[in-house]
């Protein structure tokens, strides 16, 4: 009876750590991703909403991609540009992300939110840099949202705007992601 | 004559300018009145790409299409709908033009519905954006 007993105790452990570590993996399809140059004569924003994120807080690992196509500008000539002309869309469809960071900074036990240092590469317009930036993971009874904010100079990756529109775009763009609430692998 | 010559360049570069301008200013519209490069199902749609996702982005990529097929999953908030099987993994994701969120509130998951977008390409699902959603 005693063994038996210890045996039940042993499955249910068993099955809820296993139950954790898989609870652990987050995936979302409608990360909201846009950028923003402002400059003395024009403001220029661009939205994403279908990106894709893949957070596994049990290894460390970040995953994200998004299509270049996908982003949406207030102006057609100015979408119409940065597909054709800069971002070479047609060419180089996707822009993605590989990153990881210290597993044991983030408890999902833990409401509330916690910040947490990213190391990895980013790919834009087939070249692709190391990136580094502080991301926020929010948990809320197991559920998680993500939020990132970080700048990228277009020029370090071969994007060439052309002189006459040079003073129009900043060298430097804000970039700003948010996964809204992801459930445990959960789309 | 030098005179009438000035006034006629200067003419043209304020018509220039204002036609410039009007291109520049232009919004970007709905696909209500444009007619769809391609017409196929979600399922054949996904199939391309998963067989061959550069052959099909050169055939879809950037094109106005319209897609046939039943409703996997539905979030009416933002206004995204999936097209697929209801077990499949990789789906249609379309994300409707934000000024047609509403015409989805009568929906269902299992409906079969026509929708019509601009292919973005391929992720976890192929991707149509700016999407209409058909009678």
């Amino acid at each position: 009876m005693h063994r038996f007993f210890i045996s039940i105790c042993w499955m249910l452990i068993i099955i809820c750590s296993s139950t954790l570590v898989y609870a652990q993996r987050y995936t979302s399809r409608t990360v909201f991703i846009g950028f923003e140059s402002v400059t003395s004569l024009e403001t220029i924003k661009a939205e994403n909403k279908n990106g894709v994120l893949i957070l596994d807080v049990n290894s460390g690992k970040v995953e994200a991609a998004v299509l270049i196509k996908g982003f949406l500008f207030r102006k057609s000539l100015m979408q119409q540009h940065f597909n054709d002309s800069y971002l070479e869309s047609d060419k180089f469809p996707k822009a993605q992300f590989s990153g990881n960071f210290d597993p044991a900074a983030v408890s999902i036990q833990k409401n509330g939110k916690q910040f947490i240092e990213l190391k990895g590469s980013i790919t834009i317009h087939g070249v692709t840099k190391p990136h580094h930036c502080q991301i926020q993971l929010e948990f809320k009874e197991g559920n998680c949202l993500g939020f990132a904010s970080f700048p990228i100079k277009p020029e370090d990756f071969s994007i060439q705007v052309p002189a006459l529109v040079r003073d129009n775009i900043n060298k430097q763009l804000k970039v700003e992601l948010n996964t809204g609430w992801m459930k445990p692998n959960n789309r | 004559m030098i005179k009438r010559i000035l006034y006629g360049w200067i003419i043209l570069f304020i018509i220039l300018g204002a036609i410039g301008y009007f291109l520049y200013q232009l919004k970007t519209g709905t696909v209500e009145h444009q007619q769809p490069a391609y017409q196929l199902t979600a399922t054949e749609l996904l199939a391309a790409y998963q067989e061959d996702e550069q052959k099909a982005n050169e055939q879809f990529l950037g094109k106005l299409i319209e897609v046939r097929g039943a409703i996997n999953l539905l979030n009416q908030e933002d206004g995204f709908i999936y097209l697929g099987e209801p077990t499949a993994a990789a789906t249609i994701s379309c994300t409707l033009d934000s000024s047609l969120k509403s015409s989805i509130r009568l929906l269902k998951a299992g409906d079969t519905v026509s929708i019509k977008g601009f292919c973005t390409g391929y992720l976890i699902d192929v991707q149509i954006n700016r999407a209409q959603l058909l009678p």
